[in-house]
C-alpha cells in the first residue's frame, strides 16, 4: 500500500516535470509585442540572402513567385536571374537573362510570362527586350522597344498588354509611353500622357488602374500624380504629391499594392535616401504616412507584390549595396523585435 | 520496492537520453555538407523528372532550393547526387565569402557538370 502510494506520488511529480518542460518550451517560442506608434504598418525581415548586394535590378511577380535579376553590384553589371518563393521563403537561380548584363532596366508580367528590357550597360542606354517563360525556364528576345533606348523608365501591365514609358535616353528625360501586345509581338505608341518628362519614377496597380508618380528631371523631383485606366487607356491627373498635408515626392522609389491601397516607399527624397512609406487611398485621393521601412535606408530597391503580400528587397544606400528582404504588413502595429 | 523506484528513475533517464541523442543524431545526418553557417541537402527529383537537386539552409531556414541547374536555359537537372553536391558546395563557399552566389556556365564547365549547351 505504502509503495503504491509512493509510486503514485512519483508518477505525478514526473508528469508535472514534463508538463513544466513543455510549457517552458512553448513559452520560449512566443515573443511579446508591446510597441506603440501612431503610424500603422509592420516590416518583417523575411529572408537573409547574404552576399547578394545589388541595386537597380528588375523584378516582376507572377502569382506567389517573385522574379528578380540583372542590376549592379558596385563593380559589375549583372545578368543572373532569381526566383523568390513568397510562400516558401526561398530562392532559386534561373536561366541567365539572355540580353547583356545591365542595370536600371524595366520589367512587367503578362499572362504568366515575364518581360524585361531597356537599361544601362555601363556605356550605353539599351532598347532590347526579352520574354521569360517560367514553365520552360527560357528567355527569348522579342521586338525591341521602338522608342529611344533608355534607362530609369517605368513599366506596368494590364490583363492583355504591357506598357513602358518615361526614362532617360542618355541625352534627355522622356515622357513618351508605348504599349506592347504579346499576341502580335508588337509595340505601339500611346499618346495622351500630359505629365512632365522624368526618369526613375514609380507605379503601382490597383485593379484595372495604374498610378504613376514621383521621379526626377533636371534635378527636380516631380510632384504630379497620374492614374491610367487600362480599359480606356486614358491618363488623368490626380492631386499632387506635395501638399500642405504630405510630401511624397522622391525618385528611385518603389511602388506596390496590398489590397485596395497603394504604397510608395524608400528612394531618394532629394535631401538624401529615405525610409519613409506612404499609403495611397484611391477613394479619397489622399496619402497617409505609415511605419517607416525598418531595414537600412535605400534607393533602387525592388519589390515583389501579388495584391495580398508585398516584399521589399535589395537596393543601395550611398555606396553600400544591400542584400536583405522585408515583408510589409500595413495594418499591424510596428514590432521592432521581429 | 525503493530499489525498484530507483531502477525506474534510471531507466527513465536512459530512455530520455537515448531519445534526445537520437533526435540530434538524426538532425546531424540529414545533411550532406556543412560549412560554418550553411548546410546542404542533396535530394533526388520525384515525379517524371530524372535528376538531383540541392537545398541550402542557414540555421533551420531554407535559403536556396535549386531544382534546375543554375544559370542554364531550359529545365536541365543534375545527372548525379555528386554533381549536385559539387555545385551546392561552390554556392555555399560563395555565401560564406559574402559574394554573389550565382553560378556561371564557366564554373559548371570547370566542375565537369553534364549539361546541354
Amino acid at each position: 500500500m505504502k509503495t503504491s502510494n509512493r509510486l503514485r506520488t512519483y508518477l505525478i511529480t514526473d508528469v508535472k516535470i514534463y508538463l513544466g518542460l513543455v510549457i517552458v518550451f512553448f513559452g520560449l517560442s512566443c515573443s511579446s509585442d508591446d510597441d506603440d506608434d501612431d503610424r500603422l504598418g509592420n516590416w518583417v525581415d523575411s529572408s537573409v540572402f547574404d552576399g547578394t548586394p545589388r541595386s537597380s535590378a528588375v523584378a516582376f511577380t507572377i502569382g506567389s513567385k517573385g522574379y528578380m535579376g540583372t542590376g549592379f553590384d558596385g563593380d559589375d553589371y549583372l545578368k543572373d536571374f532569381w526566383m523568390y518563393d513568397l510562400d516558401g521563403n526561398f530562392w532559386s537561380q534561373l536561366a541567365d537573362f539572355s540580353g547583356s548584363a545591365r542595370s536600371a532596366g524595366v520589367a512587367f508580367a503578362n499572362d504568366g510570362n515575364g518581360y524585361a528590357g531597356l537599361g544601362f550597360d555601363g556605356d550605353n542606354e539599351l532598347g532590347d527586350f526579352y520574354k521569360y517563360n517560367p514553365a520552360t525556364n527560357v528567355w527569348d528576345s522579342i521586338t525591341p522597344f521602338p522608342g529611344t533606348p533608355r534607362r530609369g523608365a517605368v513599366a506596368f501591365n494590364s490583363e492583355t498588354s504591357g506598357y513602358v514609358g518615361t526614362g532617360f535616353d542618355g541625352d534627355n528625360d522622356k515622357k513618351d509611353f508605348w504599349k506592347y501586345s504579346p499576341q502580335t509581338d508588337s509595340w505601339q505608341e500611346l499618346v495622351g500622357f500630359g505629365g512632365n518628362k522624368r526618369r526613375e519614377a514609380t507605379t503601382f496597380t490597383i485593379g484595372d488602374k495604374v498610378y504613376m508618380g514621383t521621379g526626377v528631371s533636371n534635378g527636380l523631383d516631380q510632384d504630379d500624380l497620374w492614374v491610367f485606366d487600362t480599359n480606356t487607356e486614358v491618363w488623368s491627373a490626380l492631386t499632387d504629391l506635395d501638399t500642405d498635408d504630405y510630401d511624397v515626392t522622391r525618385s528611385n522609389a518603389i511602388g506596390f499594392t496590398i489590397g485596395d491601397r497603394g504604397y510608395i516607399a524608400c528612394g531618394d527624397s532629394g535631401g538624401g535616401v529615405t525610409t519613409t512609406v506612404w499609403e495611397y487611398n484611391p477613394s479619397t485621393d489622399f496619402w497617409e504616412e505609415k511605419t517607416s521601412f525598418e531595414g537600412a535606408t535605400r534607393q533602387d530597391a525592388i519589390t515583389f507584390y501579388n495584391g495580398t503580400r508585398a516584399f521589399v528587397a535589395l537596393g543601395r544606400s550611398g555606396n553600400l549595396y544591400l542584400d536583405d528582404n522585408w515583408e510589409f504588413f500595413p495594418f499591424e502595429e510596428e514590432d521592432e523585435d521581429d | 520496492m525503493k530499489k525498484a523506484l530507483k531502477y525506474l528513475l534510471i531507466f527513465e533517464i536512459i530512455v530520455f537520453g537515448v531519445l534526445v541523442g537520437n533526435y540530434f543524431l538524426e538532425k546531424e545526418t540529414e545533411f550532406d555538407y556543412y560549412s560554418k553557417y550553411y548546410r546542404v541537402k542533396v535530394k533526388e527529383l520525384s515525379d517524371n523528372d530524372n535528376g538531383w537537386y540541392y537545398e541550402i539552409y542557414r540555421g533551420n531556414n531554407l535559403l536556396i532550393k535549386q531544382k534546375n541547374i543554375p544559370g542554364l536555359s531550359g529545365n536541365q537537372y543534375f545527372k548525379s547526387n555528386f554533381q549536385a553536391k559539387k555545385i551546392a558546395v561552390l554556392v555555399v563557399n560563395k555565401l560564406e565569402r559574402n559574394i554573389l552566389p550565382n553560378v556561371t556556365r564557366e564554373e559548371l564547365d570547370s566542375c565537369n557538370i553534364d549539361f546541354k549547351k
